[in-house]
């Protein structure tokens, strides 16, 4: 295993350092470790180099022209190679470790281990005064972050099982947007492949497994997709008048834009966006509330009510 | 992803060799505890990185490495001194940390800024796209006071608004650790008023200001609860009342099948499942479903 692990490094040194591209015969003459028939030669530089391209290192190739009967040579360039050639500010490299401290003991701890590891290799970082400890909300991040955030970098399509409002499972394809967080939940939007319309999914209602297409560049993202669309939200602020007790109500009063009094009553003017979550939370407040008006408001009020007073009567 | 890269040596030796030319003198135990391994793994690399180098392979080529002492440091071994590249999952998790933290922050603090810039330098090198919202109802003053409260152990003013009473409050606390609950960030204090361990939730906190020291804290928040218990059958959107009553339900479910909840008091109950539209009924028990249908219908009599 280790003298595996020194031929790896010692090629990874040479490709690092050389100012022109290496051919294989170079390669097996000078780095030590490469032995025996050429063909094993060959099969063990072969493997050598898919696994350190797993290992997220970029080994460019020439010679591949073939107007040219150059032999393949190979290097690895180091701005491709190291963290960056321009350089952190120190302040830069706390915020960095701070953001990947924040993962620590959470769904991508291992992630956050090796940019840890990484950083640390840089000069000394500085101590932040000021930074609060982070909102611990958005911590807990569902297992399929890194994959979503990957397919929306490389336009690649997702497929996954979904749970959908009745508790059915279907299949899903989508091309992904965006994602978001909000009150502690991850979503993520995008094109529905087979509806052919915006949705909006959220991750912890995934089941099973999630797979990234292999094509990549398969869609492009539209601009300026607003946060408003992605929840699907009509974008228009509808108008309702309420009356509420005196007192009561303090959410639907943040709502309103003008109130007016009498001894027991206060009559408000709210916007809204959703009528579903208006209604919701006009019916938890039950008869502290009234609707006024818009009637449609008030007749979807009204047979809630009247279902809930059959239902448990 | 699949395999547990974070095992394989060459990796290791890969961010081992800038490591120890920034720490020089670094300690092997601290090693192993940063590099999540063992002080034999630590030393097996440090023996694999002893016999690289460039070609050629003598004296002059060879990483040289002191650690007989059991504290490390290395020389000749500039090709490979500077970090790697960060991985694409490794930018995304700093990316999306980067974007929380600023989140959490006023846009006045001092490094509001700086982040943005760090954020647009990340994300323009990179594909990697920032979260489009990131929503978590408190307000970051609230948090900060809080924090400072926590960490010099003060009470804290606040005015909060109970949304299950639907009333409005000024209390004296004394804030001891931030929890998450469901998606929601609260605030595990001792109420002055109530004498007693309360859950307070940030979003719902308005007026904080700092009190003053605190002296001593009893004993941490274990207090029994009485839970109320209760059945419910689904009529629609099985999905919605399931995560709100935190109860599975099997997607061949029907509406006859009765799922048992327990939640803290009956106002809770009546109000949500008012709120939910007849989406669910309770089933059991009587007393709970009489209360229903009279505050129902005390509610329908508006319009009557």
């Amino acid at each position: 295993m280790s003298r595996k692990s020194e031929r790896l490094v010692n090629l990874v040194i040479a490709l690092l350092a050389t100012k022109r591209n290496l051919t294989k015969s170079e390669i097996f003459r000078t780095i030590e470790g490469y032995e025996g028939s050429i063909e094993s030669m060959e099969r063990m530089f072969e493997r050598d180099k898919d696994e350190l391209r797993s290992l997220g290192v970029e080994i460019e190739v020439s010679g591949l022209d073939p107007l040219f009967d150059d032999e393949q040579g190979y290097r690895i360039r180091p701005e491709n190679f190291v963290l960056d050639t321009k350089g952190y500010s120190p302040t830069q490299i706390a915020y960095m470790s701070l953001a990947a401290q924040m993962w620590k003991n959470a769904s991508l701890d291992e992630v956050s281990q090796r940019v840890l590891r990484k950083l640390s290799g840089l000069t000394e970082s500085m101590d932040i005064a000021e930074m609060p400890a982070v909102a611990p909300l958005t911590l807990s991040a569902p297992k399929f972050l890194n994959e979503i955030i990957s397919a929306i970098a490389e336009k690649r399509s997702i497929e996954f099982s979904y749970i959908d409002t009745e508790m059915k499972v279907k299949a899903r394809s989508v091309n992904v947007y965006s994602y978001f967080s909000s009150h502690g939940f991850w979503y993520f939007s995008g094109m529905d492949i087979e509806k052919k319309e915006l949705r909006t999914f959220r991750c912890d209602r995934i089941q099973g497994d999630l797979n990234i297409s292999k094509k990549s560049q398969a869609y492009e993202i539209p601009e300026g997709l607003k946060a408003f669309q992605i929840f699907g939200e009509k974008q228009s602020l509808s108008r309702a008048i309420l009356r509420l007790r005196i007192g009561r109500g303090t959410q639907l009063r943040s709502m309103s834009i003008s109130t007016e009094s009498d001894n027991e009553h206060d009559l408000i003017d709210i916007e809204y966006s959703s009528e579903s979550e208006l209604v919701a939370l006009i019916l938890w407040h039950l008869d502290d509330v009234e609707v006024i008006s818009p009637p449609s408001l008030k007749l979807r009020v009204m047979n809630a009510l009247e279902s809930l007073v059959n239902l448990h009567g | 992803m699949g395999k547990n890269l974070s095992q394989n040596q060459v990796e290791r030796l890969l961010d081992l060799v800038p490591y120890l030319t920034a720490n020089s003198g670094v300690s092997l135990e601290k090693i192993a505890n940063d590099f999540a391994t063992t002080k034999a793994n630590v030393i097996d690399d440090l023996n694999t990185l002893w016999m690289c180098g460039l070609p050629g392979y003598t004296p002059l080529e060879l990483i040289d490495l002191s650690f007989d002492t059991g504290y490390v440091s290395i020389r000749n071994a500039d090709v490979l001194s500077k970090p790697r590249k960060l991985s694409s999952a490794e930018l995304s998790a700093v990316i999306v940390g980067l974007s929380i933290l600023r989140e959490s922050i006023s846009v006045s603090n001092p490094h509001y800024e700086s982040l943005c810039e760090l954020i647009t330098r990340l994300t323009s090198t990179s594909n990697i796209p920032v979260p489009a919202l990131l929503s978590s109802d408190v307000a970051p003053e609230i948090r900060l006071i809080a924090e400072e409260a926590i960490k010099t152990q003060r009470n804290m003013s606040i005015s909060y608004h109970s949304f299950n009473k639907d009333s409005e409050s000024i209390r004296e606390i004394y804030p001891l650790s931030f929890q998450i609950i469901e998606g929601r960030e609260y605030l595990e204090s001792f109420c002055h008023q109530s004498q007693d361990f309360r859950l307070f939730r940030l979003d719902r906190m308005k007026e904080v200001s700092l009190g003053n020291e605190h002296k001593s804290v009893s004993t941490p928040f274990s207090k029994d609860v009485v839970l109320r218990e209760f059945s419910i059958r689904i009529l629609e959107n099985a999905r919605k009342v399931s995560e709100t009553f935190h109860i599975d339900v099997n997607a061949d479910f029907s509406s006859s099948d009765i799922f048992r909840c327990n939640a803290f008091n009956d106002d809770w109950i009546i109000r949500t499942i008012c709120s939910l539209e007849a989406l669910a009924i309770v089933f059991e028990p009587s007393d709970l479903r009489k209360l229903i249908s009279a505050r129902a219908e005390r509610a329908l009599s508006l319009y009557r």
